[in-house]
């Protein structure tokens, strides 16, 4: 059928496999896995029996009881670990040819010479690349993978590590923190404003493989950052698992815009976790963008704990056949003054489904706090979903709180509209669909917008004809 | 040859008929008025022409330049040269007005349209409508007031240049000064290659405009046709004498 | 005491949300007659009543089942326009403080009529619950309020369940006032071209529970249903509202929206929402907004400028936002009653 070969073709880009080659790997989950890793990686005692204590978390602790299913996932069939066959560089030169050329067709080397302040790339379980300009350095900005974070900086990690994200809040964050391998650590010291943007990218390559990346940035006081994270994998026809952790730290007066263009091929469970703690005037801007995965369950939490920190959060997932997408948000205000704006739209055709999944808390202490929420939802044909499942709770008087959502299809009329000036129906519609998405493209970097649209594109076209 | 060739028109809202056997001829450099009571059909007429999926033709033929067009999807139509400035235009959230009108040259030119020239254009035709340039950059019609639509769509007409405009009620719920400039709109427009259909109620928009033909619309008919006199006569005496 | 799990949600969410369900620890009292029950209507000539008082289980979406002590059956013929509402009254006092009670309405092809069905008692604290099912044929149209007026330590409960078929009207008034729990459930399954509209006033005081749990599916085209609720809730009283409206595949061209405005008048008081919206169908148009919290700032200085105090200026707001429903129930009776109770809080 050619629907199916438009997207197949068009998703050349992501879907290039590499050869499976790695120079280590382990599968399935067991002390005895967990204590490989860790001797792989030379790591130091704690972190050993930090991973051996939340492997017995992760067995006592149940499946949700709620969102997409996901039964298929063996845990025993996925490969925890896979090292790449090559350590951490410092130049592209030196990376292996053709993992070089799968992030030279992401245009990750060309983003850093042109618009990124740095670049961490993660190929399977470890970072093959790593750079940061000589400038932020001397500022006393700190931007490097974890495993040498933990070696170089045991104090800040210590310190920080799991404070944000703890080990209990469910399952597939205990078995991430008895797996974690990669991710990027990032600290801003106190008044230092980075305006470039620092990006990792993640990339897997692994065939039935899972990525557990941990990334942790704290921005310290008065200090500001922006920080892009994008993700794809080739397709395969067996499971991958991607269960990442992302801790944040915002301190006072401080900034940060975590931005995130997670496309992920098809046969990916997504089941992300990130956090982030804002201290008093903090703002945190979260923009989002999720295209790929099977299944996603992903929500970011917000917790307001200082007066007058602020989260704004730009979302947007667009569900194609196959696909179940569960996401949404948690927003917590814990102190006087705080204030939440949340954007959310989805997009589902083909037999997708769009889960827009919220819980706004308001503490009793968080008095004069404000939030908005608005969720919107396109749905393109009638054999798509789209659910919208919102918890709100306040829990004091001085409260402004509103939440609005709309489902729809696009509109008959607006599509008369563009085509009275010559415009063909399925680029009417296109048009209408990005329009729709504008507000989350405009928020995302230039080349972050333009792949956003692409993507748009793509999928639609699958769904004419 | 007649530009637009409308031949014993029927059609229908839904179960409703609205037009009920109208027929009208306009040829290059003519200005054709509409006028009648309001349900008479006058917007039916301008949806019907492009194809309006809610409204149906039942009998009869439209032509443009010698070739029948009802069979024509929206799109195609416009592409034959035909404009239409709605009475309500639609609210189009995250296309810019540029971007919008970039997408329509683009839709009836082979080539790309060169962005520089095409800006130029654009602002030059902003300023003749005294619209604020910065609206260019706005999403298409959203929170814009209603002279800001209305002269938008003057705008569209002026940069799509077609054969033939229609004008539905553009001139309903404007001032005098925002009536003025749409008028001043079509007056620039206007030349010996095209025509310009207007349909309204009223007659402050006719002013500064020469009108060759003036149609009265009554119950899906053109009952009476005249010159310019006609539509005087209307504003003084209103549509009762046409009526049975 | 026994722990109860009650009113679920259609579909779940994270249980540390706290709303998937309400938990309650409740004393069932042993079940007797309830004899002051009593049913007024004008044209007996277009209804048939059944009120045979048979004992039997009685179960609900909200989860409890109980034995009944008090059934009723009250068909509306065919084509039967009434003009006067059919009053259902039931008082509670020391004698009768224990109704379990099924009321069913059937409402035959283009019937018409409006029920107001009331548990008024004041004296002490009662337990109360029923389970309404209606059943709106083609063609008809009905009105119904239910007005919960009970004690403020009474335990209250109130299912709906109703079935409306092609081109029929069901319109709901609900006034939650009385006890100190309140659970509710409404269920409504739409056809093609009907219309479903349920209109909800709630209040919370002290340490009252609410739980609110509606469900409306629409199956046919063409539907249309509203839900708005307005709400204030007081002292330490902690409120869930609960609605969900569920376009099924098929329904095309249909229309949802759903509304609950909470105004939170103290510090200790939580409000608590759950406003889903469900969606298997592309051409539909579904809306659902929800707010919380204070006053707002500008009606209030607005009206303290005239002179109001602080708290008459909140109250007046809350009775302000009330009255549209208010107003619908078209009783003069009952609505000063309701207005009697809302000058309480």
């Amino acid at each position: 059928m050619s629907k199916t070969n438009i997207e197949e073709v068009n998703r050349n880009i992501y879907d290039i496999k590499n050869k499976n080659e790695y120079s280590y790997k382990t599968i399935g989950l067991t002390p005895n896995v967990i204590k490989d890793i860790s001797k792989q990686k030379n790591e130091p005692q704690w972190m050993l029996d930090l991973r051996l204590k939340a492997l017995e978390i992760y067995e006592n602790l149940e499946m949700p009881t709620w969102g997409p299913d996901l039964s298929e996932l063996d845990m025993s069939k996925i490969a925890t670990y896979v090292r790449p066959k090559t350590d951490m560089k410092k130049s592209w030169e030196d990376v292996p040819d053709d993992i070089k050329n799968t992030f030279d067709r992401l245009g990750i080397p060309e983003a850093e010479k042109e618009s990124l302040a740095g670049v961490g790339a993660q190929y399977d379980s470890e970072i093959v690349y790593h750079s940061i300009k000589d400038q932020l350095v001397k500022q006393g900005v700190i931007y490097t993978d974890f495993d040498t974070a933990v070696k170089e900086y045991p104090e800040l990690v210590k310190e920080y590590f799991t404070k944000c994200v703890p080990m209990t809040d469910h399952k597939f964050i205990a078995l991430h923190y008895a797996v974690w391998s990669g991710g990027s650590f990032v600290y801003v010291p106190k008044g230092v404003k980075v305006d470039i943007p620092l990006q990792s990218y993640f990339r897997l390559n692994a065939k039935g493989a899972g990525q557990f990346e941990h990334t942790l940035i704290i921005v310290d006081e008065g200090a500001s950052l922006q920080f892009i994270e994008g993700c794809s994998a080739p397709k395969y026809n067996e499971i991958n698992l991607h269960a990442g952790c992302v801790e944040l730290f915002v301190k006072e007066n401080s900034f940060l815009r975590y931005s995130t263009i997670e496309n992920w091929s098809k046969n990916m469970l997504n089941l992300n976790t990130k956090k982030v703690i804002v201290d008093k005037n903090g703002k945190i801007e979260w923009v989002t963008g999720s295209f790929g995965s099977k299944i996603s369950m992903l929500y970011p939490m917000s917790i307001l704990n200082g007066e007058n920190a602020k989260c704004e959060f730009t979302g947007i997932s667009f569900a194609g056949t196959g696909q179940n997408l569960d996401t949404g948000l948690k927003i917590v205000h814990n102190a006087e003054n705080c204030s939440s704006v949340v954007n959310s739209k989805s997009i589902s055709k083909g037999g997708g489904a769009c889960t827009f999944r919220s819980n706004v808390s308001v503490r009793k202490r968080a008095k004069n706090s404000k939030i908005t929420v608005s969720c919107e939802s396109l749905m393109l044909d009638s054999i798509s979903r789209s659910d919208t499942i919102p918890t709100n709770s306040i829990e004091n008087e001085d409260v402004e709180f509103s939440h609005e959502a709309k489902i729809g299809k696009i509109s008959d009329q607006a599509i008369f509209y563009l085509m009275s000036r010559g415009i063909s129906e399925e680029e009417a519609k296109a048009m209408i669909v990005r329009g729709f998405a504008d507000p989350i493209s405009k928020a995302l970097p230039l080349e972050y917008a333009v792949e956003m649209n692409n993507l748009i594109n793509l999928e639609l076209e699958g769904s004419i004809g | 040859m007649d530009l637009l060739e409308i031949k014993n028109l029927h059609a229908n809202v839904g179960e409703k008929q609205i037009l009920k056997g109208l027929d009208l001829n306009i040829k290059k450099g003519e200005v054709h008025v509409i006028m009648g009571p309001n349900g008479a059909g006058k917007s039916t007429l301008a949806n019907i022409i492009f194809n309006n999926p809610q409204y149906k033709v039942t009998a009869g033929e439209i032509n443009f330049e010698g070739e029948s067009i009802k069979n024509l999807k929206t799109d195609e139509i416009a592409k034959k040269g035909i404009f239409i400035s709605f009475q309500t235009p639609e609210e189009v959230p995250g296309i810019s007005v540029t971007n919008f009108l970039k997408a329509a040259k683009n839709a009836r030119n082979n080539e790309p349209i060169k962005i520089f020239a095409f800006k130029k254009e654009l602002e030059e035709n902003m300023k003749k409508l005294n619209m604020n340039t910065s609206y260019s950059t706005r999403d298409l019609n959203v929170g814009f007031s209603g002279g800001e639509k209305k002269k938008n769509e003057i705008l569209q007409m002026l940069t799509l240049n077609p054969k033939l405009a229609i004008l539905d009620e553009t001139d309903s719920g404007l001032d005098v000064d925002a009536i003025k400039t749409v008028s001043k709109g079509i007056s620039i427009f206007k030349n010996e290659n095209n025509a310009v259909l207007i349909i309204t109620h009223g007659t402050k928009i006719l002013q500064e405009i020469n009108v060759d033909y003036v149609h009265i619309l009554v119950d899906g008919k053109i009952i009476k046709t005249g010159d310019s006199l006609l539509a005087d006569k209307i504003e003084k005496e209103g549509y009762e004498q046409f009526r049975n | 005491m026994e722990k109860y799990t009650l009113n679920q949600t259609p579909v779940r969410t994270a249980k540390n949300f706290g709303i998937n369900d309400i938990n309650l620890e409740l004393e069932i009292p042993q079940i007797k007659e309830f004899c002051n029950a009593m049913i007024m209507c004008y044209e007996m000539d277009k209804i048939e009543v059944n009120d045979e008082k048979v004992h039997e289980k009685m179960t609900s979406k909200i989860g409890l089942e109980l034995d009944s002590n008090y059934s009723l059956e009250i068909k509306v013929l065919e084509n039967a326009h009434l003009k006067e509402p059919i009053i259902i009254d039931f008082s509670f006092d020391d004698e009768n403080d224990v109704l379990i009670d099924n009321i069913k309405i059937v409402m035959e092809k283009a019937s018409k009529a409006t029920f107001i069905i009331k548990y008024n008692g004041e004296d002490e604290k009662y337990f109360h619950y029923l389970k309404q099912e209606t059943s709106a044929m083609q063609d008809s149209e009905c009105k119904i309020v239910i007005a919960n007026l009970l004690n403020k330590d009474s335990e209250s409960f109130i299912a709906i369940e109703n079935n409306i078929e092609n081109n029929a009207k069901a319109e709901y008034i609900l006034a939650e006032l009385g006890g100190r729990t309140k659970i509710s459930n409404y269920y409504a399954n739409l056809k093609e071209f009907s219309e479903n509209n349920i209109k909800t006033i709630y209040l919370g005081t002290n340490e009252d529970i609410l739980d609110i749990n509606y469900n409306i599916e629409v199956y046919g085209k063409s539907a249309k249903c509203n839900i708005e609720a307005q709400g204030a809730i007081n002292g330490k009283a902690h409120k869930n509202f609960k609605g969900t409206i569920d376009f099924k595949q098929g329904c095309a061209n249909s229309k949802g929206i759903e509304n609950e405005n909470c105004v939170i008048l103290s510090e200790e008081a939580k409000s608590k929402s759950l406003p889903m919206l469900l969606c298997k169908e592309e051409n539909v148009e579904g809306e659902h907004g929800v707010s919380s919290g204070k006053i707002d700032k500008s009606k209030l200085f607005y009206l303290m400028t005239k002179g109001l105090s602080e708290k008459d200026s909140q109250k007046l707001i809350v009775k302000a936002n009330f009255s549209k429903i208010i107003n619908k129930i078209q009783n003069e009776d009952l609505e000063n009653k309701v207005i009697e109770i809302i000058d309480k809080i």
